[in-house]
C-alpha cells in the first residue's frame, strides 16, 4: 500500500505542476476585466502540489505495511468495465437500443459473475426492455 | 398565508403522495441492499425526476432518501451488515436481537425510532430554517465566502482520515467544477479543446460515476454470490409472537433515548460533513452511558436499535437545514438533492424563502407526508422486504450499473455524460482504493462556483479595499473561527500521530 499511495502522491503531485505550467496558461482566455478565470485553477493547482508533496512526505515516513487493494487484475476488470461503459451507446446506436442494451447486461452480468445462461438471457430481455419503455413511454427521451 | 398553507397542503396531494410513497419504497429496497445507500440511490434516480413538477420531483427523492436510512437497518439486524454506513451502530445490538429471535422486534423499534426522529427534525428545519435565511439574506458575498471556505474545512476535516488528504480532495473537486466556461467573459476554460466539456461537468454524472458506478465496480471484485448467499446467513424471526410485537407504551417507555438521539441527530445534520454514522455512534454511546443496565449493550438492548436509528434519521430533515438556508450541502444526499433542484432550474439557498416560499411549503408538505408514509410502507411491507436480502449480488450489480449508465444518458439524452460519468467512475474507482473521501470531492465540487461567484463579488465590490472586507465582523468571526478550528484540527491529529507511533 505504501509503495502504491507514494507513487499517487507522487503523481499528483507532478499534476499540479504540469496543471499550473502547462495546462491552465493552455487553456484560458483573460477577459480583460474582473476576476481572472485562471485565479481559482491556479489556486488549487497550487493547494493540490502543496498537499501532495505534504502527504508525499508523511507516507515515505509512515510503516504503512498493509496490502495494495489495486492489483493487476483489478486493473485489467477495470479496464474490460471502461470498454463496456464507453462502447455501450455507441453499440446501441448502431445496431439499435434493445439488442444493444441486451448485449451490454449481458457483458456487465458475465463481469459480475453470472454464469448461469437462463439467467443471463432472461435479465438481459427483461431490463432491456424495461429499460426501453422507461426512456421512450415514461420519460420521453430520445433514445441513442 | 392561504397561498403558503396550500402550497404546504400540496405536499398531500394523490400525486406528491404517490411519488414519495414510490420514493420511500425504493429507498426501503435499495437501502436494504448492503453496500448501497441512500446517496447512490439519489444519485440514480436524480435524472428520472426532470418531468416531474419541482415539490413532487424533490418528495420522490426525500422519500428515497428517509426509505433508504431506514432500510439500511433491515441488513444490519438479520445479516449483521449494515446497509450503508449510517446503519452500522444498528448492527451492535440488533443483530444480537435478531439470534435471539426479536428480528421482527427490533426492525419495527428501527422504523418507528426512525419516523421519530425525522418528523422531530422536520418540525425543527420547519421551525428554524426560515429564521435562519432571513439572516442568511443579510450576509454579504464575503461572509458567504468565507462560510463555504468554513464549510469545505469542517468537509475535509471530519470526514477524512487525515486534513491535508481531505482539503486535497476537496480541491480536486472543485478543480473538475472550473471546468466548461469561465462565468466572467464565457471563454472556454480547462477544456483542452473538446467543445462538448464548454457545459462543464454535470453533478449527476460525476455523482453517478463517482458514488454509485465506482462502488458497484469495486463491489464486483469480490466473489459473487449467485446461490443466494445472504438468505443462507438471515436470520429468521421468531414464531413466539411476544419476541415479536412492540407495543407504543413500550416505544414511548423509551423516550428519553429517543429525544436525546433526536437532539445528537439534528446538531450533526445541521453541521456539514459528519454525517449520520458519526450521529448513531455517538447516540449509541450516550445512550450506553446514560443507561442503567450498561452491560446489557451489545447483547441485544432495545435502546441499542433505537438510539443510532433515531439519531441518523434526525440527520436526514437536519442536513437540510444548511441546504435550503445557505445552499450548501451538509451530507452526499443533500448534495444530490442539489442535482435535483437544478435540474427544476432552482438553486437552493436563502433566495428559494424569498422568491419561492410556496416551493418550499411544499417541500415541507413531502417531508411530513414522507415520514408518515414511511410509517406505513415500512410496518406493512416489513416482512416482505427482507426476501430483497435474498436477491443474489450477481443479479443485481449488473442492472444496477445499466441503470447507472441509463441515469447519465437520461439526463441530457447525450451519449457524452456516459462517456463522461464513465471518466468520473474510474477517478471515482482510485479515489475509493486511495480511501480518499469522495464526499469531500462531491462538496468540493459543489462549492468550487459558489467560492469563485462570491470572490468575484468581493473582488467588484472591494475596489481594491481588500482589509476592509476581511474586518467585516461576519466575515473576520468566521474567518478567525475557521483558522481556531483548522489549529484544533492540527493539534489533535499531531497528538493521534505521536500516540500511533508510540505504540
Amino acid at each position: 500500500m505504501k509503495k502504491v499511495m507514494t507513487l499517487s502522491y507522487a503523481l499528483l503531485a507532478l499534476f499540479g505542476v504540469v496543471l499550473f505550467f502547462w495546462i491552465i496558461p493552455n487553456n484560458t482566455e483573460e477577459s480583460g476585466y474582473g476576476l481572472s478565470p485562471a485565479l481559482l485553477p491556479n489556486a488549487l493547482a497550487v493547494l493540490i502540489f502543496v498537499t501532495s508533496v505534504i502527504l508525499l512526505f508523511q507516507t515515505i515516513l509512515s510503516n504503512d505495511d498493509r496490502s495494495s487493494s489495486i492489483t493487476w487484475m483489478n486493473m485489467l476488470r477495470l479496464a474490460l468495465y471502461c470498454v463496456i461503459i464507453f462502447g455501450a451507446f455507441p453499440l446501441m446506436s448502431t445496431i439499435g437500443f434493445i439488442p444493444g442494451a441486451a448485449i451490454t447486461i449481458v457483458l456487465l452480468q458475465l463481469m459480475c459473475g453470472q454464469r448461469s445462461i437462463p439467467w443471463l438471457i432472461g435479465v438481459a430481455a427483461c431490463l432491456s426492455a424495461a429499460s426501453y419503455v422507461l426512456l421512450v413511454y415514461v420519460v420521453h427521451v430520445p433514445l441513442p | 398565508m392561504d397561498t403558503l398553507i396550500s402550497a404546504f397542503l400540496g405536499g398531500f396531494s394523490p400525486f406528491a403522495l404517490l411519488y414519495v410513497a414510490i420514493g420511500v419504497f425504493l429507498g426501503i429496497i435499495v437501502g436494504a441492499i448492503p453496500g448501497l445507500g441512500p446517496g447512490m440511490a439519489i444519485a440514480i434516480a436524480t435524472p428520472m425526476t426532470f418531468t416531474m413538477q419541482p415539490v413532487m420531483a424533490i418528495g420522490f427523492l426525500v422519500g428515497i432518501m428517509k426509505g433508504g436510512n431506514y432500510g439500511g437497518s433491515l441488513a444490519s439486524v438479520l445479516l449483521n451488515t449494515p446497509g450503508d454506513a449510517a446503519a452500522v451502530a444498528t448492527t451492535l445490538d440488533g443483530y444480537p436481537m435478531a439470534q435471539q429471535g426479536k428480528g421482527l422486534k427490533a426492525i419495527k423499534m428501527s422504523l418507528f425510532a426512525s419516523v421519530f426522529g425525522d418528523i422531530s427534525t422536520t418540525l425543527l428545519l420547519i421551525l428554524v430554517a426560515g429564521p435562519v435565511a432571513g439572516i442568511a439574506l443579510k450576509l454579504g458575498p464575503s461572509e458567504m465566502g468565507a462560510l463555504v471556505i468554513f464549510a469545505l474545512t469542517i468537509i475535509a476535516a471530519l470526514e477524512s482520515a487525515s486534513l491535508c488528504k481531505g482539503i486535497l480532495a476537496a480541491a480536486l473537486g472543485m478543480l473538475i467544477s472550473t471546468v466548461g466556461l469561465d462565468p466572467v467573459a464565457g471563454n472556454p476554460r480547462l477544456t483542452l479543446g473538446v467543445y462538448q466539456l464548454e457545459g462543464g461537468f454535470r453533478l449527476i454524472a460525476m455523482a453517478i460515476g463517482t458514488l454509485a458506478m465506482a462502488e458497484l465496480i469495486i463491489q464486483s471484485e469480490k466473489e459473487p454470490d449467485a446461490e443466494c448467499g445472504a438468505s443462507a446467513a438471515m436470520v429468521k424471526f421468531s414464531n413466539n409472537p411476544k419476541d415479536s410485537k412492540l407495543s407504543f407504551r413500550e416505544f414511548i417507555s423509551h423516550w428519553k433515548t429517543l429525544l436525546r438521539s433526536t437532539g445528537i441527530g439534528a446538531g450533526i445534520g445541521a453541521l456539514p460533513g459528519i454525517g449520520a454514522a458519526v450521529a448513531g455512534f455517538l447516540a449509541y454511546g450516550t445512550a450506553k452511558n446514560a443507561a442503567e443496565d450498561p452491560d446489557t449493550f451489545g447483547k441485544g438492548n432495545i435502546d441499542g436499535v433505537a438510539a443510532p436509528e433515531c439519531a441518523n434519521s434526525a440527520v436526514v430533515s437536519a442536513s437540510l437545514i444548511p441546504l435550503l438556508t445557505l445552499g450548501i450541502p451538509g451530507s452526499v444526499a443533500a448534495a444530490m438533492l442539489i442535482g435535483a433542484f437544478m435540474l427544476q432550474g432552482v438553486t437552493p439557498g436563502p433566495l428559494m424563502y424569498e422568491n419561492q416560499p410556496e416551493m418550499i411549503y411544499g417541500i415541507y408538505g413531502t417531508l411530513i407526508a414522507g415520514n408518515l408514509l414511511l410509517l406505513l410502507i415500512g410496518f406493512f411491507t416489513m416482512k416482505y422486504m427482507t426476501m430483497v436480502l435474498c436477491v443474489p449480488t450477481v443479479i443485481l450489480m449488473p442492472c444496477i450499473m445499466f441503470v447507472c449508465m441509463l441515469g447519465a444518458y437520461m439526463e441530457t439524452g447525450t451519449v457524452f455524460q456516459v462517456v463522461s460519468m464513465g471518466g468520473l467512475a474510474i477517478f471515482g474507482y482510485f479515489l475509493k482504493k486511495l480511501k480518499f473521501s469522495f464526499v469531500c470531492v462531491i462538496v468540493g465540487f459543489i462549492l468550487g462556483p459558489l467560492l469563485e461567484l462570491y470572490v468575484q463579488q468581493v473582488v467588484i465590490g472591494a475596489d481594491g479595499d481588500y482589509l476592509a472586507v476581511i474586518t467585516r465582523p461576519g466575515t473576520a468571526g468566521i474567518v478567525i473561527f475557521n483558522i481556531v478550528f483548522l489549529v484544533y484540527i492540527a493539534i489533535r491529529n499531531r497528538k493521534r500521530m505521536i500516540q500511533k507511533a508510540r505504540s
